[in-house]
């Protein structure tokens, strides 16, 4: 585990997206700090960037940089939560599709399959709609369903690698049951994969939720959130206050990134190929 | 890892170029933004100019927000499919160019019996169908017993025509005296017939058209009118490609005169910003529903003209008068108190509207000159609270529009606007962004606390807001257009009695009362009347804004 | 070729299941359309409801959506007009087509020669440039990425921007066109004035759209080409004296190429869906802003229902040809499965 550590630390992938994920989880606890509540108006409208508010307002009156600040932390919220959604049904299905085998595996990879048969923009669009839209609750559900399917894939995979290893089969010679096999032995050692493809998703999770609000499937206006942002950015798009673009648009790009290539060092400190050539 | 590893270095690489591309952008911007006249909207005119030997022939193309949904002038209640309908057929009377006043159309001209119920029109000549079929007296008998008769074989089974259903329930019967003559009478007095009689739903269609393909099994016309109709209007029905564009072609043999333009396209653009880029390009020569943020930029553009019209609409704070806390007369004062128009205006707005005091718009006759709005008072409006009992506030929801209306160009803006003024009074609001029908749906069966709505004139008269969004008769749950649901019963009084009366005086001063209760009431807190705005190519001639809404494009044409 | 046989016949039931998924949600819709035509009249539309069938139990409507899909392709009427909704998704769905193709083109062509040429030339400028393609289109919201290039194309190059698939003035002389991708048609028929508004209307959208193909390929070549490359053939070919160019071209590339058509397959489904962005931004007439601006907005269940449903057949199709190629290129495939 050490040598791993090292191995992450000394990539500078991993830093960097260490470093830019950090900036937004930190910015994220910092949040209450903000000038200004990012859900009541200040007294102007529409106004450049100033001293008092350093990126300017928009036209409800609500100080943009409060505003990206607390976006970090809808942001983050949503895409963890929608993780966390794709991860308790993803993992348990493909645990039990790699375990048992058989019909229950023949099943729950149709079932995959067919998801994947949709393109997730699309699929994640029509549940939202399906479920009402216009919260962030149904967005975290849409995003999270649409992104089950490679966690199940990926479990289900490892699975079959650990099973018919020598300690899955101590395990079960010391008469433990399947559950306990599964979430104490087999578990732990798919860790690994289940982490990385996480920390891809939930980049991934950022991109899609914020497509969502801008097809106005998202979360209503007031809601502090970079999508929103973005979507009423468009209209401005001619006008003086076209910066308005920036903040928002940079803030998804650079904590995308972020995730993005804290995913990929990961996996390189993953890589026991890598491991042994480093 | 020796490859790799830069990937972090790559990956700051990113930043600048969005950051490059977007100063690049500003800097072209920053020209055009130096000098900015302030837009004064009271000095747009409605008209482009006329040509006095205007140029025959071209395509005119005419950009607007959305696709028709069908072209059965009888059943259509959505503005883009009434704007297609209005230049496909002809109407009995019809609204003078640009103004509200009646004028002559397919009746030359017409006479009432003393006690108003009996109206006998004198039709045209010689006015024939695109078909080449005779416009007759038959025919406008046909036009309006497909309407009330529910067994009519002209309908579809899913025709509604809630318009004839609205408007015109007083109507008893409609009777061919000979060719050229028709009589209508009618159950009761209803002042605003007349006005009513020039509304699209009463355009005079093609009996031969939906006879030309004989009947289904269950004894309707198997002619689809609504995908082709077939009137006698100025222009001609030529084609739909659903989503993209609707063609007709000049009349030649139009009764009116022919249309200076050969081919009038209409083309939906459902972005306000592309319809502009697009007529900036000169690939549409007119438009509909420019942001109001746009205003400005398209009146520095040499190319375009923009034009304008005080509007007749009104956009509204509908609370639920039968639901806690709006039960209570001093809640729904207070917030009236709380709610700040002026800056409602300027941020949903651009500063383009005026505060609306009553729910008849100032641009109506009837509207009560003399009321005087609240001024923003966030003390009297807190004491208005704790008199009633909510010293704390209290919580409630608003319901509004996802999409944008004409009188309500950028729905959430104004929400959270309306949420702000009340949050500093003590009242907790949840906004509730609902879809167009959702919307409808969910108000009309009186599910909601607190909606943001409007009202376009249909008929230009004062009964058609007053009354459709106030009376009692409109409280029906189910079927409600009084979104308030309130229920005075003064105020019904004073509404019917204004209905039957066709003097015009004693009906303003009977609405004049029935407005200044309403305005002590506070069933709903009137925001803001919009003007209508258009905005058309330089070469373009002729064009007029209705302000009773509709599009009439006979008298385009393009400048020599 | 039992394989291929039994990968073709794999398709129907998935697609069956992927009705049945599109209906029900479709179905679970809170509202209609019909609540909006409708307004006020109840009676009218309970009539409405019960001449359409829509009282039916779900099964029953299923099926009947099915049976109309597989027979005659008829995708139901919509609940506004009550007019087919199918010939307008048809058409929707060739200009979608037609605008993934060009992306999926210009991502694939662009992410495939940055792509060798990284992988040939590692930490060179090209190499930086390959790490920013790959990085930044699975980075950045590709509706912000829109906005950006249309404030630049419009402000800086002043190009005209128009949401139009080709100049309304061009309309004579595509009527005569026996399909909807105007594109294609106008090379085909060299008419190459048709082609040119063509091409300016789709650049832009295909731009944007293309970053998202265009890293995955220039990211997958790279690694499959450095992978190849450090094979023991490639290093012995190398070693044998055969110029480097030609090791690459010859066997590392071909090699190489393997996965990559294996994802650009997957990419061209997914950019089908994921166009609904792009399209919006630019004002795109295709399928996916059509389905969300008329069918979601509007709430018309058959619109969203028939638009997911044709974007889901192809992506299906796609993958199938994608696959039977696979089995043309790699002759292994056909007994390992």
């Amino acid at each position: 585990m050490s040598r791993r550590r090292r191995a992450f630390f000394r990539n500078r992938t991993a830093i960097a997206g260490l470093v830019l994920v950090g900036l937004v989880v930190l910015a994220a606890l910092l949040a209450p700090a903000a000038p200004y509540d990012p859900e009541t108006r200040t007294d102007s409208f529409r106004s450049p960037p100033d001293a008092a508010h350093w990126l300017g307002t928009d036209e409800n009156g609500f100080d943009v940089f409060s505003r990206l600040v607390h976006g970090a932390r809808s942001a983050l919220l949503v895409a963890l939560a929608a993780v966390g959604i794709a991860l308790s049904v993803g993992v348990p299905a493909g645990l039990v599709a790699g375990w048992y085998g058989g019909w229950v595996d023949g099943a729950i990879s149709r079932a995959v399959d067919v998801m994947l048969a949709f393109p997730s923009v699309l699929l994640a669009i029509a549940i939202a709609a399906a479920l009402g839209g216009g919260s962030a609750g149904t967005v975290i559900l849409a995003v999270g369903i649409v992104n089950a399917p490679p966690f199940v894939r990926q479990v289900r995979a490892a699975v079959l690698q650990v099973r018919p290893l020598d300690y899955v089969a101590a395990a079960r010679a010391l008469g433990a049951g399947d559950a306990r096999i599964l979430f104490r032995t087999v578990l732990p050692n798919c860790l690994a994969p289940i982490l990385v493809l996480a920390t891809l998703s939930t980049g991934i999770a950022i991109l899609d939720a914020a497509g969502l609000s801008f097809l106005g499937l998202g979360p209503p206006e007031t809601f502090p959130d970079w999508g929103v942002m973005l979507t009423k950015a468009r209209v401005y798009i001619q006008h003086d206050e076209q910066w308005m673009l920036l903040p928002p648009g940079l803030a998804i790009s650079l904590t995308v990134l972020g995730f993005n290539l804290l995913g990929d060092g990961l996996s390189d400190a993953f890589d026991p190929r890598r491991l042994s050539r480093s | 890892m020796r490859i790799r590893g830069f990937r972090a270095r790559a990956g700051l690489l990113l930043l600048p170029v969005p950051l490059l591309l977007l100063c690049l952008g500003c800097e072209g911007r920053k020209k055009a933004a130096e000098a900015k006249p302030p837009l004064d909207v009271t000095k747009l005119l409605p008209q482009a100019p006329d040509d006095p030997q205007p140029k025959d022939g071209g395509i005119f193309i005419w950009g607007r927000s959305g696709d028709a949904t069908l072209l059965d002038p009888a059943d259509v209640t959505d503005g883009e499919s009434v704007m297609v309908v209005t230049n496909l057929f002809d109407t009995l009377v019809a609204f003078r160019r640009g103004s509200t006043e009646i004028e002559p159309s397919l009746a030359t001209d017409w006479s009432t019996s003393p006690d108003k119920l009996v109206w006998t029109f004198r039709l045209r000549e010689g006015v024939t169908f695109h078909d080449k079929s005779p416009l007759d007296a038959a025919a406008v008998v046909f036009s309006f017993e497909r309407q009330r008769d529910p067994t009519h074989s002209a309908r579809r089974a899913t025709s509604v025509f809630s318009y004839y259903q609205n408007n015109f329930k007083s109507l008893e019967k409609v009777e061919a005296v000979d060719e050229h003559t028709v009589r209508f009478t009618l159950k009761e007095p209803y002042a605003p017939f007349l006005a009513a009689l020039a509304l699209f739903n009463c355009s005079i269609v093609s009996p031969r058209a939906f006879q030309s393909e004989g009947k289904d099994a269950d004894g309707r016309y198997a002619y689809n009118f609504a995908q082709r109709p077939v009137g006698s209007g100025p222009f001609v029905f030529e084609s739909w490609e659903k989503d993209s564009r609707i063609t007709l072609r000049a009349n030649k043999d139009y009764w009116g005169g022919a249309p200076r333009i050969d081919k009038l396209i209409f083309k939906p653009i459902v972005d306000a910003q592309t319809r502009l880029k697009e007529l900036e390009a000169g690939s549409i020569h007119g438009m509909d529903n420019p942001e109001l943020r746009d205003l400005e930029i398209i009146q520095r553009n040499p190319d375009l003209r923009l034009l304008g019209s005080p509007g007749i609409n009104v956009c509204y704070l509908a609370m639920h008068t039968g639901k806690k806390p709006f039960d209570d007369v001093r809640v729904r004062q207070a917030v009236a108190f709380a709610i700040d128009k002026r800056r409602i205006i300027a941020a949903a707005y651009n500063n383009i509207g005026k505060p609306a005091v009553s729910m008849c718009p100032e641009t109506m006759v009837g509207f009560d000159r003399t009321l005087i709005d609240r001024t923003r008072d966030v003390g009297r409006a807190k004491r208005l609270l704790a008199e009633a009992g909510y010293a704390d506030g209290f919580k409630t929801s608003l319901s509004y529009p996802a999409s944008q209306r004409t009188y309500l160009p950028d729905p959430p803006t104004t929400a959270i606007q309306i949420q702000q003024d009340l949050k500093e009074v003590g009242i907790e609001v949840e906004l509730r962004k609902r879809d167009w029908s959702a919307l409808i749906k969910e108000t009309q069966n009186g599910e909601h606390e607190m909606c943001l709505m409007g009202w376009m004139a249909d008929i230009f008269d004062p009964d058609n807001f007053l009354y459709v969004l106030l009376d009692r008769e409109n409280a029906v749950e189910g079927t409600a257009n009084n979104l308030s649901f309130y229920k005075g019963d003064r105020v019904h009084e004073l509404l019917k009695e204004a209905q039957a009366s066709y003097d015009i005086h004693r009906r303003e001063r009977l609405y004049k009362e029935a407005q200044e209760i309403l305005f002590e009431e506070a069933p709903t807190v009137p925001l803001v009347t919009v003007p209508d705005f258009r905005v058309v190519r330089k070469d373009v001639r002729g064009y007029t804004i209705y302000p009773a809404g509709g599009e009439f494009f006979r008298h385009v044409s393009f400048a020599r | 070729m039992t394989y291929a046989l039994r990968r073709i016949l794999v398709t129907f039931p998935l697609l069956l299941a992927v009705s049945l998924i599109v209906f029900a949600l479709a179905d679970a819709l809170p509202g209609d359309a019909a609540d909006w035509r409708f307004a006020k009249q109840p009676e009218a539309k309970a009539a409405w409801r019960k001449a359409r069938g829509l009282d039916d139990p779900f099964v029953v409507r299923w099926g009947r959506y099915v049976k109309g899909f597989a027979t005659r392709l008829d995708l139901d009427r919509s609940y506004q007009d009550d007019e087919p909704v199918g010939p307008e998704l048809f058409r929707k769905l060739q200009a979608t087509f037609e605008l993934t193709l060009c992306a999926m083109t210009l991502g694939v062509l662009v992410g495939l020669a940055v792509g060798i040429l990284s992988a040939v030339f590692p930490r060179s400028p090209l190499d930086y440039l390959g790490q920013v393609l790959a990085l930044g289109g699975i980075s950045v919201p590709i509706f912000w990425l829109g906005m950006v290039l249309i404030v630049v194309a419009v402000k800086v190059f002043d190009f005209p921007f128009s949401s139009n698939r080709y100049d309304l003035a061009l309309e004579a002389r595509v009527k005569d066109f026996a399909t909807h991708l105007y594109l294609l048609e106008s090379l085909a028929r060299l008419r190459l004035d048709v082609f040119a508004s063509c091409a300016r209307n789709l650049l832009l959208p295909a731009i944007a759209l293309s970053t998202i193909p265009m890293a995955v390929v220039t990211r997958m070549t790279r690694a499959a080409m450095l992978e190849e490359m450090g094979k023991d053939y490639a290093t012995t070919a190398r070693a044998k004296g055969l110029r480097a160019r030609q090791v690459i071209l010859r066997h590392v590339l071909r090699n190489a190429l393997i996965p990559i058509v294996t994802i650009t397959g997957l990419q061209f489904g997914q950019l089908m869906g994921g166009a609904v962005l792009t399209e919006t931004v630019f004002s795109w007439p295709g399928l996916g802003r059509y389905i969300v601006a008329k069918g979601v907005a509007a709430r018309d269940t058959p619109v969203i229902a028939g638009g997911i449903l044709l974007v889901a057949t192809t992506f299906i199709v796609v993958n199938l040809l994608v696959d039977l190629l696979y089995v043309v290129i790699d002759p292994r495939v056909r007994e390992q499965r």
